[in-house]
């Protein structure tokens, strides 16, 4: 924490302070909080109404029909799909991060260093770089348009190597695992016995970020994926803004998906974030700042 | 060694010899055992990393058109790179990256900084101040894509109401239909979305500079400003080379934003390379024209990515 304490009274200092957090605060809370109550509005509230006026349950509850019943409960279906995403993809992440974060920091080896600088190179490569040759690699092994492929290719998450790497450098206790090997532990049960039991908090990070880049991925899933059955919520939010043409002010056709419609939908997508976020917000901040500390 | 004492291990059964259990176990007692460790990582890197990067790179020297099977997949050499240096949307869109990029990181590094500095007084309230500023960092990216579109939206815009209501605008505008708008329209959608990530590394920064620093400074009667720019920034010169160095990579790499916001229109004004290249690839289906540019971008990230490797010290230790 900072040493350094404002004296407690009105000073210019503390009102350009106490205007800028207003003004960020303004600047985040004013769309977000007009993005929820536009979800309970109809569509000519919307254009007629002022911006910030509340809606009502009846409409509330039309848009809710209209959006989950369009095209035989696709949206369901979209959930579904992510929901299996996100499992897939959070699971496939941890059993390739843990392990090797854990090796990084409990050993010296020969390649270490390489390994080290692959795992950062391989943090900041290009996604676009890569996203066509793995489009053509999941071809080629009969992978593309299944759910195995996205998981896949989205499933690897070296910044949770690194921050694993970080974690266990600085956690491990070197005299418990010392003596647990003159008993006679082997080295996987050192790392199943005393170093996954300590690790709980970096699993749960690397969970995470992990669940938050696959619940929002969009860019891979909408080149990987043709088949809209096999949507995420992400792509099928944009499929259904440009199937419906609720954003594009053409004249009124008969698909019951509107501007409310894609407002609530929206929502879907962020709840689940917003929510996880809110539950896990004191050990994420504690986390990403000791990342960047160490980085 | 004691030659006497020698006792010879019974003789290995076919599966002993393959039992994975055993092996590991075993492998697990010599000095190689951390290897298996990293097995599953280094599978996945080759799969979804170092394999893409080669295929992409060869890719970039072959005829491959999807749509044009008769023109086979053979070699072109530098076809591709050739025909780049003559196309002008190539210029446009690196252009555009460049502008993109620049202003986008300027932007949120500047509120990111103010923001940061605020929180750093600890005032009461600041903790959740700081939640909530993160928060939209978390957003998905299509979801503050489509939110603002309809915050812009010509029609029903809430920013369009409040700047006539203000009176800075005559009539509602469609901002992302004007292609004197739509860069600095999606640029301030993506400041909006992207500053707490230097709001939070600025912040871990600030908690690590001694305060003597600035008890000295008072003492000798520097100004908030001599402060700021004399002991504050030069402080955090590393952390705030890494976040952009780290913004740099991710924005010239991720599409998404633009992708929903405009797909590079209108005409040209918002098309920047990412774009260009995943256009080429999936609306003309060239996929080594699409790979050649696909390099080039690779090319120029892993400048700033050495960058952040040095930075990082991670040779160092």
């Amino acid at each position: 924490m900072s040493t350094r304490t404002a004296p407690m009274r009105i000073n210019p200092g503390r009102f350009v302070v106490f205007a800028t957090l207003a003004f960020a605060v303004c600047f985040y809370g004013i769309p977000l909080l007009w993005l929820f109550i536009a979800g309970t509005r109809s569509e000519s509230s919307l254009l007629t109404q002022s911006p910030f006026a509340l809606g009502d349950w009846d409409s509330f509850a039309r848009t809710w029909t209209n959006l989950t019943t369009y095209n035989n409960f696709q949206i369901l279906t979209w959930t579904v799909n992510s929901l299996i995403y996100v499992v897939g993809g959070v699971l496939l992440s941890l059993i390739a991060c843990i392990p090797a974060g854990y090796a990084l920091a409990a050993s010296e080896f020969p390649g270490r260093r390489l390994v080290l600088i692959f795992t950062l190179i391989a943090m900041i490569t290009p996604s676009t770089a890569v996203v066509l040759p793995i489009f053509l690699e999941l071809n080629m092994l009969g992978l593309s348009n299944t759910y195995a492929g996205l998981i896949l290719a989205s499933g690897f998450f070296p910044f949770g190597v690194y921050l694993t790497y970080v974690y266990f450098s600085t956690s491990l206790p070197k005299g418990v695992m010392d003596s647990a090997r003159v008993d006679g532990a082997n080295r996987f049960q050192l790392f199943s016995r005393i170093a996954l039991p300590l690790a709980r908090p970096i699993i749960a990070l690397v969970a995470f970020f992990s669940f938050l880049g696959i619940w929002s991925n969009y860019f891979l899933a909408f080149v990987l994926l043709s088949d809209d059955k096999l949507y995420n919520l992400p792509v099928g939010l944009t499929a259904l803004v440009s199937g419906s043409g609720a954003l594009s002010n053409l004249p009124s056709n008969d698909v019951p998906i509107k501007k409310p419609e894609v407002v609530l939908a929206a929502i879907l997508v962020v709840l689940p974030v917003l929510l996880i976020f809110m539950a896990a917000q004191r050990f994420v901040r504690s986390g990403m700042l000791s990342g960047a500390e160490k980085g | 060694m004691v030659e006497a004492r020698i006792s010879y291990p019974p003789p290995l059964t076919l599966w002993d010899r393959i039992n994975p259990v055993r092996m590991i176990g075993e492998l697990s007692e010599t000095r190689y055992w951390m290897y298996l460790l990293l097995i599953p990582s280094a599978l996945l890197i080759t799969a979804v990393v170092i394999y893409p990067t080669l295929y992409g790179m060869q890719m970039s020297f072959r005829e491959m058109r999807l749509n044009r099977p008769d023109l086979g997949t053979g070699w072109v050499g530098l076809k591709h790179y050739q025909r780049m240096l003559t196309d002008p949307i190539f210029w446009v869109s690196l252009r555009n990256t460049a502008v993109w990029v620049t202003s986008a990181i300027a932007l949120e590094f500047l509120i990111g900084l103010i923001a940061a500095l605020a929180l750093n007084r600890n005032l009461p309230g600041s903790k959740v101040l700081a939640v909530l500023i993160l928060l939209p960092y978390f957003l998905p990216n299509v979801v503050a894509g489509h939110m603002w579109a309809l915050m812009l939206d010509p029609r029903l815009g809430v920013i369009n109401d409040l700047l006539v209501k203000i009176g800075w605008l005559e009539g509602y505008k469609a901002w992302f239909a004007d292609p004197s708008t739509a860069m600095a329209a999606a640029i301030v959608v993506e400041a909006w979305h992207s500053f707490p990530f230097f709001t939070l590394l600025i912040l871990a920064g600030l908690k690590g500079i001694p305060s003597d620093l600035y008890k000295a400074a008072d003492i000798d009667g520097a100004g908030p400003f001599a402060q700021l720019r004399l002991i504050t920034l030069p402080m955090l010169k590393t952390i705030i080379a890494a976040a952009v160095i780290l913004r740099v990579i991710g924005l010239v790499n991720s599409p998404d934003l633009l992708l929903i916001l405009t797909s590079g229109g209108p005409g040209r004004s918002t098309q920047v390379l990412s774009l260009y290249a995943f256009q080429t690839a999936y609306k003309d289906f060239n996929f080594g024209y699409a790979g050649a540019l696909s390099v080039v971008m690779f090319i120029l990230l892993m400048g700033f990515a050495w960058a952040y490797v040095r930075l990082s010290k991670v040779n160092e230790d």
